[in-house]
């Protein structure tokens, strides 16, 4: 499956309501109105209410190790380290699926940005972002991203290494799978002042179940971001502390860290591992609120509840 | 009476549901043969994934790859359904391919692979800190430091426990690759734990006491509060006859000295470092009419540790300076932030790192130390001021208190011999558990930042 023109999100949600519509009207007027719901959630709007909560709506949010917090608080403000900038990950250290995904990132935010210079994060509503990349989650402030109007693609890069999306590269011939390889990550992606709402509406859409039913915040907060499936948001420079809205803990993780706490004055005493950790969640804690970034724990992903 | 039993090594990462049992081909080195490899690693923050395929990424596509997700505290595996979930944080501060000398490793269980990660994360604790801003969480550094008389241990150490690493460092040798052995521990056959925490807490002692700032001074509140928060945690292991030790008392009468602090050396020199170490009593110079005028009932602004974060006990061993024989073992880099956690966080992961040492069984009994402090926290209750020293004033401890002291020194031992590596690793994987204390968070010289 190939096409040669890249077709605006705004069309691609229309054809998804279009063939809800065909299959039932009363589901499509209810798909109508949760795609609604989505870009006023998105915006930071309630999902009907015109009003703007400005600590709500889309951010783009990183994952990061508690360990490397108090190194991230010290370094200023481009303090948020990349593969290529790391001493330790290093240019000597790249992966071939790395460089095969990276040459064909779509990078039209800003002139003469290469992939080096690409500093990934994810679309989040009021969820803690891809817990495997790290058990704090960092936050963005809505103007340094609406600044930056990164690129933003509706899946993970890596998904072009991946079936189908890897059959339609192997068909072509070696000398341009290369170039079929961008040509398919641009149809994914777009850009955050344009098009994250329909990005999220459609993915919204597709990943419900959810039939003839008005969506919560919350829901809507876990349909963008899935689990471990999210929109992924492609910012052109490195930030700071001074870049964060907050930080997001966890609550299980918040749970499994108090245990740790209580456990310490009881026998058998916590491993060292859970200590080591459980110290270095408080230190981070303690570096992020020292910088004066907001700290907590989202217990809900429905914004009112967290 | 210290157990016999062999201890019971960390056995942690219980296999996870879907994780294939074992690889189906038969024991092959080729790089063509599926083994558990690791796809992307964040060694220091315990993260990691894993998927089962040959070497190399030349085998696309990759759905078939199983992929599992290791993080701390458990690094329990748990499955992830998109490979490219791993292959995506190698844009962050993942690493990817574990390579030793250009070929990729590859473990035959995932069980191995927890533990190589786990190790690592234990041993990136012995260089926290070196990439972070100051924090009350670190030791005082020295200025201008006394000359103190150091704690003669010429014809002391436990050489048991330091035999039972020399056999581990050996099994190790004679590893290549991702090549993984079991290991017992066999060294709660230790005959004389108690000794190896007495040793610790004099070294540790000496460390602080010559680490004494100048005073009055901001810094001497601080050190002051640390030095009581050693004898608090000494008192909780059972050792505060060591305040009665006459090596100790030479070292506090020349702190004493040194610092000008006449009402100190105006006590009775039995009770002068008990006074120090208390936590009960004045810290300023109203010391002596206190002590005089309420003697075992003192008043005053004295400070209770109850002020330390007692739901966070690697919080007071980060406060612990590590005596200076053992800051080789350590990342240059801490320099004299190294503390007594640092030295269990890398002694834990990697115990064969006492063998390059030149005092290395005073190593193993600072590590001991450490670990008393942590499996005593919380049980000395309100016993640490100087009512609590008092027996000791009076007679040295009984017997009683004697036996108390040395379960307390084998619950340690044991502790510690649980954290000890239930596996170990060819000497190159070894290496690279043991440079995970040199990770930071920090940009290269060649970053565009």
């Amino acid at each position: 499956m190939t096409q040669n023109k890249i077709v605006p999100w705004s069309t691609k949600l229309n054809r998804q309501l279009g063939a809800i519509k065909a299959r039932s009207k009363p589901d499509a007027e209810y798909a109508q109105a949760n795609v609604r719901s989505v870009l006023r959630t998105v915006q930071g709007q309630g999902p009907d209410s015109p009003v703007v909560n400005e600590a709500a709506g889309a951010r783009a949010v990183v994952n990061i190790s508690s360990a490397h917090v108090p190194g991230f608080c010290k370094a200023g403000q481009k303090a948020y380290l990349n593969c290529y900038d790391l001493a330790y990950a290093g240019k000597g250290r790249l992966s071939a699926s790395r460089l095969l995904v990276d040459k064909a990132l779509p990078l039209s935010s800003t002139a003469g940005l290469t992939h080096e210079g690409v500093y990934f994060a994810a679309l989040e509503l009021n969820g803690t972002g891809i817990r495997f990349y790290g058990d704090v989650c960092f936050v963005l402030k809505h103007e340094v991203t609406s600044k930056a109007n990164p690129d933003i693609l509706d899946r993970n890069s890596y998904d072009v290494l991946r079936s189908p999306a890897v059959d339609w590269v192997q068909a072509r011939p070696e000398a341009m799978q290369e170039a079929e390889r961008a040509r398919i990550l641009k149809e994914w992606s777009g850009r955050w002042n344009t098009d994250l709402g329909h990005v999220a509406a459609i993915k919204a859409l597709l990943s419900s179940t959810l039939r003839g039913r008005r969506w919560t915040a919350g829901q809507i907060s876990e349909l963008v971001r899935a689990d471990e499936d999210y929109v992924e948001v492609l910012m052109p420079s490195s930030f700071g502390v001074g870049d964060l809205q907050e930080a997001r803990f966890t609550a299980s993780e918040a749970a499994a860290d108090a245990h740790v706490s209580r456990a310490v004055s009881r026998r058998p005493l916590p491993k060292l591992e859970a200590l080591i950790w459980h110290n270095r969640r408080r230190k981070a804690d303690e570096a992020l609120r020292k910088a004066g970034v907001l700290t907590r724990i989202v217990t809900t992903t429905g914004r009112t509840k967290t | 009476m210290i157990s016999r039993k062999k201890s019971a090594p960390r056995r942690a990462n219980a296999r996870a549901p879907g994780v294939p049992q074992k690889p189906t081909e038969s024991p092959n080195p080729s790089p063509g043969r599926k083994l558990w490899r690791l796809e992307a690693f964040d060694l220091r923050a315990g993260l990691a994934f894993t998927t089962f395929r040959a070497e190399g990424h030349a085998g696309l596509p990759i759905d078939d790859w199983p992929c599992f997700a290791l993080a701390p505290p458990s690094f329990t595996p748990e499955q992830v359904g998109n490979v490219a979930l791993a292959l995506s944080a190698q844009r962050g501060s993942f690493e990817s391919s574990l390579l030793v000398d250009g070929a990729e490793v590859g473990f035959e269980q995932i069980e191995h692979v927890a533990e190589f990660v786990l190790r690592a994360f234990l041993g990136s604790g012995g260089g926290d800190g070196a990439d972070g801003a100051p924090t009350d969480d670190e030791p005082v550094p020295p200025n201008d430091p006394p000359q103190l008389p150091a704690p003669d241990l010429a014809a002391s150490g436990e050489t048991y426990l330091l035999s039972d690493i020399q056999n581990f460092d050996a099994k190790s040798q004679r590893l290549t690759g991702g090549d993984v052995a079991d290991y017992q521990w066999d060294a709660m056959h230790a005959a004389d734990p108690q000794g190896m925490v007495a040793r610790g807490a004099m070294l540790t002692m000496h460390e602080l006491l010559r680490r004494m700032p100048s005073w009055p001074s901001k810094a001497a509140v601080r050190w002051l509060k640390d030095l009581r928060a050693l004898g608090h945690a000494i008192m909780a292991t059972g050792h505060g006859h060591l305040f009665l030790d006459p090596q100790v008392m030479d070292m506090v009468d020349v702190a004493a000295r040194h610092m000008g602090w006449s009402s100190l050396s105006a006590l009775p020199p039995e009770v002068r470092a008990s006074a120090l170490f208390a936590t009960d009593l004045p810290i300023d110079d109203t010391l002596v009419d206190s002590f005089h005028r309420t003697y075992g009932v003192p008043r005053g602004l004295g400070w209770q540790p109850g002020s330390l974060n007692a739901d966070d006990p690697v919080s007071l061993l980060n406060r612990l300076p590590v005596a200076q024989l053992a800051k080789s073992a350590l990342p240059a880099d801490l320099g004299e932030r190294a503390s007594l956690f640092h030295l269990l966080s890398a002694i834990s992961a990697v115990p064969q790192t006492v063998l390059r040492a030149a005092k290395a069984t005073a190593m193993i009994d600072l590590t001991v130390f450490a670990a008393a402090c942590l499996v005593s926290c919380g049980s000395a209750g309100s016993r640490t001021g100087l009512s609590a020293l008092w027996p000791w004033l009076r007679g040295g401890r009984s017997k009683l208190q004697f036996e108390e002291a040395q379960m307390i020194a084998g619950a340690a031992l044991e502790w510690l011999l649980s954290q000890f590596p239930a596996r170990c690793f060819s000497a190159t994987l070894e290496s690279r558990i043991e440079a995970a204390s040199n990770i930071r968070y920090t940009a290269t010289s060649r970053s565009p930042l």
